[in-house]
Order: structure tokens, then C-alpha cells, then sequence
């Protein structure tokens, strides 16, 4: 009987925490609750302007285009600038088109656009379990400003990517940094389309 | 001839017939049941079929266990296949190891089907640089920066992407997964002919311990498919199939003579013929043909089982207390007939395209004739003992004559209407079943696998001029691909190009001042820096000092197993071929090549010209069997006398062909070949029943003194008609009902179709029977 009194008791304790739990997240804003926010949004458009600083250039490359999310797994990212060009993944598949020819792959097959695909679209459908299978996920900064780090746990992704840094405020993606193993960089901009 | 003679020389033509059995080799792959006359295209298809590279392949499937078990499992067994040597190729989506890159690397500008002179000059060098700049900044940027500066403008990359197809399958862990990830693939093409079922089992046998071996601890499961495990399965199947078949209607035969005869002797003597037919038969074939298909045997054995039933007619007329050799004597007119309409209905298929049939139509032929003449003269020197037969007349419906007229008027309609009655359809031959198809094309969808359909060839007098011919149509291919009327090709020119092609190409390279300078001047104005591209220089200066490459080259590389299964040598000629894969639109393919104009260039489509050819073999068929029905006719009025009597006899067995037919029809059965070859034993069975049954001796034949004494022995002479009609009936059902419970579609069509049609003889002759 003894026993069973205590058990009662924890068992009151917990209940109480529980009723306490929502009060206490809203105090502190952060990763799961940014991914949430991300989880509610269905469809997303934004410009971009890309740099790529590569070790065999004597400038960086400079790209713009536009960025499209449409939930749960669609993402496009079309460069219009210096040249046409696009690239459209929907589940494991990817189209990359570009001078009139249409090549399609497994997303899997190509570890860089992977890392480069999977990253965004993982985050902006809010789908932490899965950024977290691939990545050491880092989060800092708060709900008007927070930076998202991306270390890759496999070797296969590893040996081409070390690091990637996502930055934004609110439900806005703001900024993609992509560190090649090589230190080759790129950095992307976003800006939303409405601008 | 006396007794002792006559068993004498019995035991002669066995104890020969068995020799030459003994030495005649079986030959167990399916090419007996290909046409084998055929046009230069045909018989290259034929060839292709038999031991073509789309028979080779092999599908596999790892499922089971976790994901990173499946992905080991399927790199490990890769390595062990490969290693076997047993396989011409096998790949699992890794990709090739780095040394077998370098070696296409170096090679490059003699493998690379794109280069001209432009391609070094300031201009092109400019445009590719331009290109690469782009590239650089694409999604695949990343992968392609380690080759740049060897390779501006991208050989590598194209000649990678022309090897490895540009259609990937889904890759996880470096591996080929099914899109849902449950089952990591492979695929592998043996070194076997594809045809050879006992090559192909050794093949599968391989891949099994391979993968027991690889799996080590692990719960995962392999699941194979494609052509060539189909080959070795069906050779599996039909073997198993008929030896059980066999065993269980010998049984039913024997329990039903058994019941018939209520004594051992006349059952036991009852298989002599039988064994006679089968042995005397099949070593005709093999000395008319040299050798014996193991389905010509298999099959010979079920169409020869018509021979159990010429004893029967032997014991069953038998009256009181006579000797056997009178009865022999007595229904000698009808036995006669019996195994000459058999071997002429048989003796037609000496005609047909397919080496097979023909040994059936020998084998058929032979066998009955051989256990007619051993039941006409050796087994009245064997002494059966004494029987009792029972009186079966009592079991027999009178039908109306009515009923036979209705169902066939009915059956006339029917075909009348009928709108698809034949099916070409090269699978329903083959004795795989449709759940194994369809798994096939569920594995082969996700692979991309080549859809083994069509295949162009290239011949020539040389291997040179073989390799040449399919180089002046690879540009054309490739424009193919570009449009996406086409997949991609494989082709051996692409790893081992003509020595001409491989030579113009190298004297196409500048000298290291020339590309320098061009190189210098195309690089003005882009932000590479300035020695990016100093190992690109040195390359071209490389390979003009390199030795072409030469098929000994290969060796030890992976590549030389590709290149041996697409360029051979068949009939004197050399061959080059190119397995297309996703084709578009094949009229256009067609049109293209007859424009091209190209002599030695066929376009094959292995299933569509196979199908062709099996429906002019059909439609042949057809009109064989309309000539033996002719023949036997003749052969008929000749011997009976008159035209009337013929036709009366004739026209109930012709009526059970059309009805079987009709009901075929009616059951929703596609017919094919078999189906018609089965009809041609109905015609024998049939045509016994009405020999012994309808033309049962009259009472003037019986040479009694007193027409009561003479209708007496009419009545039961006539029961013994009945009784051997029904004995004959009893076993035929009852061994082609076994085959109908088949699974393979052969076996089933012959069981159905010999079943119907033993079924509606009985029910016409009863009514016809007469009054």
C-alpha cells in the first residue's frame, strides 16, 4: 500500500509538469519551435542572389534567380541570371535543365546537390527528424534572428561538404552558406518575392 | 512368320533402338521449339534469342534486414560475382573504381566519338571553357571541379554518361535501391548463352552461394529474375512438371486397366507397346536428327499415349476362348487404320519451321506406327492368362442425335463470332507465370534495365570493318538519345573504337605550341586562373605519344567482358551489336535506318519479329493440319471403299474438333500452336473411337451359319466395342485432366484441349452410334 501511494503521487507530479510544459516553451523560443513554424507554411517564393568563391577563379561567380517550396517535398531553384537554368526536385527525383536539354537523376546518386537540396527543403517543410538523421544540427539566436549549423554525419556527404550555416528571421529563410570540404564557398541571399 | 521369328526380331529393333539411344545426346536448351529456316535477319534473330546478350541478363533484388545490410550485402556481392568470372557485367550503381577511370581517362580522346579539330582550336577551346564556367556554377559544379583542369571540354564527362546511361536508378548508401528503399538491385549479365538452361542454372547456382557468402549473419533475402533465370526456371518447371505428370497418369491409366482386366498379365503386357513406341520412336529421332530436345521427348511421350490404347483394343475384342493372334487378325482393317491416320496426322509436322515439332512429328509417327505393329504381332505370342471383362454397355447414355446437331450448330455460331482467337504472345509460351512477369517488370522499370526488345546489328567481313560500320552510325545514335527518341545504346566501339577512328582522332591533337597558344588566347577575359589548366596540356601532348588501344588492352579491366558480349563473331561474319534501350517510337528508328541506307545495319525487335515468325509458323500449322485431315480422308475412302462410309466415319471426330475448339473459345482461351498440335491428337483419338466403335463388325463379317446366331455374337462383339471405347476414353480422360491441373501454360493448353476433345468424341460417337 505503501507503494502504491507513492506511485500516486509521481504519478500527480508528472501531471503537473505536464499542465506547466507549454507555459515553460513559450518562455524560450527555439529550434523545434522555428521548425514548427516552418511545418505550417504550404507554399514559398523568394528571389536569390548567389556568390561562389572557388579556388581555381580568380572572382566569384555571381548568380540570381528565384526559389520555390511547395510542401512536402518540391523545391525549384531557377537562375535567370547570367543564364537560364533550372534545377526542380520533387521526392528523390531531380530535373536539371539547362541549354534546351533535360537531364533527370536520383537525388541520392549526387551527394552535392543532396546536401545543397535536402538541407533547404528539409528545413523549410520544418522536418527536424530528418535534417537530424543527416546532420549535426546546431541552432543559435532567437525568433528575429537565428542560425541554423549543419555538420554531415556521413562520411559520403562529408568528403564533399563541411559545413553548412542557414540564417533567417522569423519563417524566413534569409541566408544559405555552403563550405566545400575543398573550402570552395558559396553564399546565397534570399530576399522574399513580394520585395 | 513364326513366333520365335517375329519376337526375335522384336527384341532386335529394341535392343538397337536402345544402343542408339544411349548414344544420342539430349539436349536440354529451348532452341527446339525455334523456328529454324529462316532470312539472314531471321536466322540472326534466332541467334539472338538463343544466345543473344538481352537472354543474359539477370535481375537481382537484396531485401530484408536493415538498410546498411542490404546496401553491404549488395556491394559485397558484386565483388564476389565479378570476381567469379561468370559474368559478362555487374553493376549495383557503384561507381567504377578510381584506376578503372584513369584508364578511360588517358584514353579519352581516342574513346571520345565528338572530338574534330575545332575541339582544340582558340574557338572551341573558348566555347568549352564558356561551358565550363556555367557548369561550374550548377548544381553539379561541385563534382565535375576534380576533372576540369584535365578536361575543359568535358570528353570525360560525356563518355562517362554515354557508358553509365544517363537514366540512374535510385542510389542510397552507393548503391541501386528501389525507390521505396526496401530492396537494394543489381544487375548482371552471365557469360553463358542465354538459351542454355544448364549454363544459366550454374549461373544462378553462382549468385546463390555469392550471396549466401556475402550475407554471412544476416536475415536479408535475394530475389532473382529476367530472361536468363526464366530459361533455367523453365527448364526446372517442364522437367518437374512432366515427370510428375507422367508418373501420376500412368498410375490412373494402370488402376483403370487394372479394374478393366482384374489380372496382371494383360495390364503388365499392356505397356510393351507403349515402351516400344517411346523407345523406337525416340531413336528414330535421334538417328534422322542426331540429337533429341528434352521437350520433343517429354512431349512425344504424352502425344505417344494414344499406344495404350491399341492393347486395349486387342484384349477387349477378344472373344470367349480365342486365340489372340485371330482376334489380331479379326480388327486388323481397323488397326490399321488406327496407327496410319496417327502417323500421317504426326508426319505433318516434318513440315513445320520448328526443329521440335518436326522431332515430334518423327517421334509421333514412328511411335505409333512401332507400338501398332507390337500389338499386332507381339503380343499375341504373349500368352495373358485368362480375363473376365466387364459389360459396360449399361453406362452408356442414349443420346439423342439432336444434341450433337445443336452443339454443333452452336459451336459453328460461336466461331462464326469469335474475334480473337489466336494469341502470338511469345510469353504465354513460356512456362513462367504472370506474377513472375509481372515482378520482372516491376525490378526492370526500377532499373532502367534495358527492355531487351530491340537490338541493332552491325556485320561484317572483319572485326575492324565490323567496329567501323557501327561507328558511322554512333553520332546518329546519339543525336537519338539527345531527342529522347531513345534511352541509350551499348556499344563496343565505345571502348574499343576501329583502329581508323582511334588513329584520326589522335591526328587530330595539335602539337604542344598549338594548344598552348589556342589555349592562351581562349582564356582572355574568363577569371580562371592562369596554370589551371596545365594538366590538360599535358594530356593532349600524352595521348598523340600513346599506343592505340587494342582489344588485348582491356584485359583485366572491366571493361572487357562489356566489349566481348557486344562484338563476336558468328557464321564468318563479325558482329557489332547495340542493345537499345527506352525506344520511342521503333517505326521511326526503321525509317531512319533505311534512309541511312546502311548495308550489314538491322534494326531487331526480339520480341515483335519473334512473335512474326511464330505466327507464320501457326498460321502453317493451320494448313498442315487441314492437309493431313485431306490425307487421311483419302486414306479412308481407300481403304473403306466408299466415299458415304468415309464420310459417316469422318464426320463425328471433325465435329469434336470444332466443338473442342469452340468450347476452347468459349472459355476465354487464346488458342496458340499447341493448342492446334493438341487438336491433331483429338483427331487420332477420335478417329480410333469411331474405326473400333462405328465400324464395329456386322454380322456379315462373323461368318455364323444361323442370323441368330449371328446377331447373338453381333450383340457381343458389339459390347466389346463399347467396353474398349470405354476403357480407351477412361484413360485418355484421366491423363489429360492431370496435365489441364498444370501450371504451365503448354502443358495446360495440350491437357485442356486433348480433354474437351476426347470428351466430345465419346459424346458423338455415342450418339451416332448405331440403331
Amino acid at each position: 500500500m505503501h507503494f502504491g501511494r507513492r506511485r500516486i503521487e509521481q504519478a500527480c507530479f508528472c501531471l503537473v509538469l505536464a499542465a506547466l510544459c507549454p507555459l515553460a516553451s513559450a518562455e524560450s523560443w527555439g529550434l523545434s519551435q522555428l521548425m514548427a513554424g516552418f511545418a505550417e507554411v504550404g507554399e514559398s517564393r523568394a528571389r536569390f542572389t548567389e556568390e561562389k568563391h572557388l579556388s581555381m577563379l580568380t572572382a566569384p561567380l555571381r548568380l540570381s534567380g528565384t526559389l520555390r517550396y511547395v510542401r512536402p517535398d518540391h523545391l525549384e531553384k531557377t537562375v535567370t541570371k547570367p543564364y537560364v537554368e533550372s534545377l526542380r526536385v520533387t521526392g528523390d527525383r531531380v530535373e536539371w535543365q539547362r541549354q534546351n536539354r533535360t537531364r533527370t537523376m536520383s537525388l541520392r546518386s549526387q551527394p552535392q546537390i543532396w546536401a545543397l537540396v535536402d538541407s533547404i527543403r528539409a528545413t523549410l517543410a520544418g522536418d527536424l527528424p530528418a535534417l537530424n538523421q543527416h546532420y549535426r544540427v546546431a541552432f543559435e539566436g532567437d525568433r528575429s534572428q537565428w542560425k541554423i549549423t549543419l555538420e554531415p554525419r556521413q562520411e559520403s556527404l562529408s568528403q564533399f561538404i563541411a559545413t553548412m550555416r542557414l540564417q533567417g528571421s522569423a519563417q524566413q529563410l534569409r541566408r544559405v552558406e555552403i563550405v566545400e570540404a575543398n573550402q570552395d564557398r558559396s553564399v546565397m541571399l534570399i530576399e522574399d518575392a513580394r520585395d | 512368320m513364326n513366333s520365335r521369328a517375329t519376337l526375335t526380331l522384336w527384341a532386335a529393333i529394341m535392343l538397337c533402338s536402345v544402343v542408339w539411344l544411349v548414344r544420342t545426346p539430349l539436349n536440354f536448351d529451348l532452341s527446339g521449339f525455334l523456328p529454324s529456316n529462316a532470312s539472314p535477319a531471321q536466322r540472326l534473330l534466332v541467334d539472338q534469342l538463343r544466345d543473344g546478350v538481352s537472354g543474359r541478363l539477370i535481375l537481382l533484388a537484396i531485401s530484408g534486414d536493415r538498410v546498411e545490410q542490404r546496401a553491404r550485402i549488395s556491394q559485397e556481392l558484386a565483388t564476389r560475382l565479378r570476381e567469379s568470372g561468370q559474368f559478362s557485367l555487374v553493376a549495383n550503381g557503384t561507381p567504377p573504381p578510381p584506376a578503372q577511370l584513369e584508364w578511360l581517362m588517358q584514353r579519352r580522346y581516342l574513346l571520345s566519338v565528338g572530338l574534330s579539330p575545332e575541339t582544340f582550336s582558340e574557338a572551341g577551346l573558348r566555347l568549352a571553357l564558356e561551358d565550363s564556367l556555367q557548369l561550374l556554377g550548377s548544381p553539379v559544379g561541385a563534382a565535375i571541379k576534380a576533372w576540369l583542369p584535365r578536361d575543359p571540354s568535358g570528353e570525360m564527362r560525356t563518355l562517362v554518361l554515354s557508358l553509365m546511361g544517363t537514366q540512374s536508378p535510385n542510389t542510397q548508401h552507393g548503391v541501386w535501391f528501389s525507390r521505396d528503399g526496401a530492396q537494394a538491385l543489381l544487375l548482371a549479365y552471365s557469360v553463358a548463352p542465354g538459351l542454355n538452361a544448364r549454363a544459366q542454372q550454374q549461373a544462378i547456382e553462382a549468385i546463390h552461394r555469392a550471396f549466401d557468402a556475402a550475407r554471412s549473419q544476416s536475415s536479408a533475402t535475394l530475389l532473382l529474375s529476367g530472361p536468363a533465370v526464366f530459361t533455367a526456371e523453365s527448364r526446372a518447371s517442364i522437367e518437374q512438371a512432366a515427370t510428375f505428370l507422367t508418373l501420376i497418369s500412368t498410375l490412373l491409366v494402370t488402376l483403370i486397366l487394372a479394374w478393366t482386366y482384374r489380372a496382371w498379365r494383360p495390364v503388365a503386357f499392356s505397356l510393351i507397346p507403349l515402351a516400344s513406341g517411346l523407345v523406337i520412336g525416340a531413336a528414330a529421332v535421334g538417328a534422322v536428327f542426331g540429337m533429341i530436345h528434352g521437350i520433343t521427348l517429354a512431349f512425344g511421350a504424352m502425344l505417344i499415349g494414344e499406344a495404350i490404347d491399341y492393347p486395349a483394343y486387342l484384349y477387349t475384342h477378344r472373344r470367349d476362348h480365342e486365340a489372340l493372334n485371330v482376334t489380331a487378325h479379326r480388327i486388323r482393317r481397323a488397326m490399321w487404320l488406327a496407327m496410319l491416320t496417327t502417323a500421317l496426322g504426326a508426319l505433318v509436322m516434318l513440315v513445320s519451321d520448328f526443329d521440335g515439332l518436326r522431332q515430334l512429328g518423327v517421334f509421333t509417327a514412328v511411335g505409333a506406327l512401332a507400338a501398332g505393329l507390337t500389338t499386332r504381332w507381339v503380343l499375341p505370342m504373349l500368352n495373358p492368362g485368362s480375363y473376365r471383362l466387364p459389360t459396360v454397355s449399361l453406362w452408356w447414355p442414349r443420346l439423342p442425335r439432336w444434341l450433337p446437331m445443336l452443339l454443333l450448330l452452336a459451336a459453328a455460331l460461336l466461331m462464326a463470332r469469335a474475334e480473337v482467337i489466336w494469341d502470338d504472345d511469345l510469353h504465354r509460351l513460356s512456362p513462367i507465370n504472370a506474377q513472375a512477369l509481372a515482378q520482372d517488370r516491376a525490378l526492370r522499370s526500377e532499373l532502367g534495365a534495358p527492355d531487351v526488345r530491340y537490338l541493332l546489328t552491325f556485320s561484317a567481313s572483319t572485326r575492324e570493318g565490323a567496329l567501323a560500320l557501327s561507328e558511322r552510325h554512333q553520332t546518329w545514335l546519339d543525336g537519338l538519345v539527345a531527342d529522347g527518341a531513345l534511352e541509350g545504346y551499348a556499344l563496343a566501339a565505345q571502348l574499343l573504337p576501329s583502329q581508323a577512328a582511334q588513329r584520326a582522332r589522335q591526328s587530330m591533337l595539335p602539337d604542344a605550341a598549338t594548344t598552348t597558344r589556342n589555349l592562351a588566347q581562349a582564356l582572355r577575359g574568363l577569371p580562371f586562373r592562369p596554370d589551371t589548366f596545365a594538366p590538360f596540356l599535358r594530356d593532349v601532348a600524352g595521348t598523340r605519344a600513346l599506343p592505340l588501344i587494342q582489344r588485348s588492352d582491356l584485359d583485366g579491366t572491366l571493361w572487357a567482358s562489356r566489349v566481348d558480349a557486344l562484338l563476336m563473331q558468328s557464321n564468318q561474319q563479325w558482329l557489332a551489336l547495340a542493345p537499345l534501350s527506352g525506344v520511342k517510337v521503333p517505326a521511326r528508328l526503321q525509317a531512319d535506318i533505311a534512309q541511312r541506307g546502311g548495308t550489314g545495319v538491322t534494326l531487331l525487335d526480339i520480341k515483335g519479329d519473334a512473335e512474326t515468325l511464330l505466327r507464320h509458323t501457326r498460321e502453317q500449322s493451320l494448313w498442315l493440319v487441314a492437309i493431313g485431315i485431306a490425307v487421311i480422308g483419302v486414306l479412308l475412302v481407300a481403304t473403306l471403299g466408299s466415299v458415304r462410309v468415309a464420310l459417316t466415319t469422318l464426320a463425328p471426330v471433325l465435329a469434336s474438333m470444332l466443338m473442342t475448339v469452340a468450347a476452347l473459345v468459349a472459355m476465354g482461351e487464346r488458342l496458340n500452336l499447341f493448342h492446334l498440335i493438341s487438336l491433331l491428337l483429338v483427331l487420332g483419338i477420335g478417329l480410333n473411337y469411331a474405326l473400333f466403335f462405328l465400324r464395329a463388325p456386322t454380322a456379315g463379317d462373323l461368318g455364323r451359319k444361323t442370323l441368330d446366331d449371328a446377331s447373338a455374337a453381333a450383340v457381343a462383339d458389339r459390347s466389346r466395342a463399347t467396353l474398349a471405347v470405354t476403357v480407351c476414353g477412361a484413360t485418355s480422360l484421366a491423363a489429360f485432366a492431370c496435365l489441364t491441373l498444370s501450371a504451365i501454360p503448354v502443358l495446360h493448353a495440350i491437357g485442356l484441349t486433348v480433354l474437351l476433345g476426347t470428351l466430345f468424341s465419346l459424346m458423338n460417337i455415342a450418339a451416332w452410334r448405331g440403331r
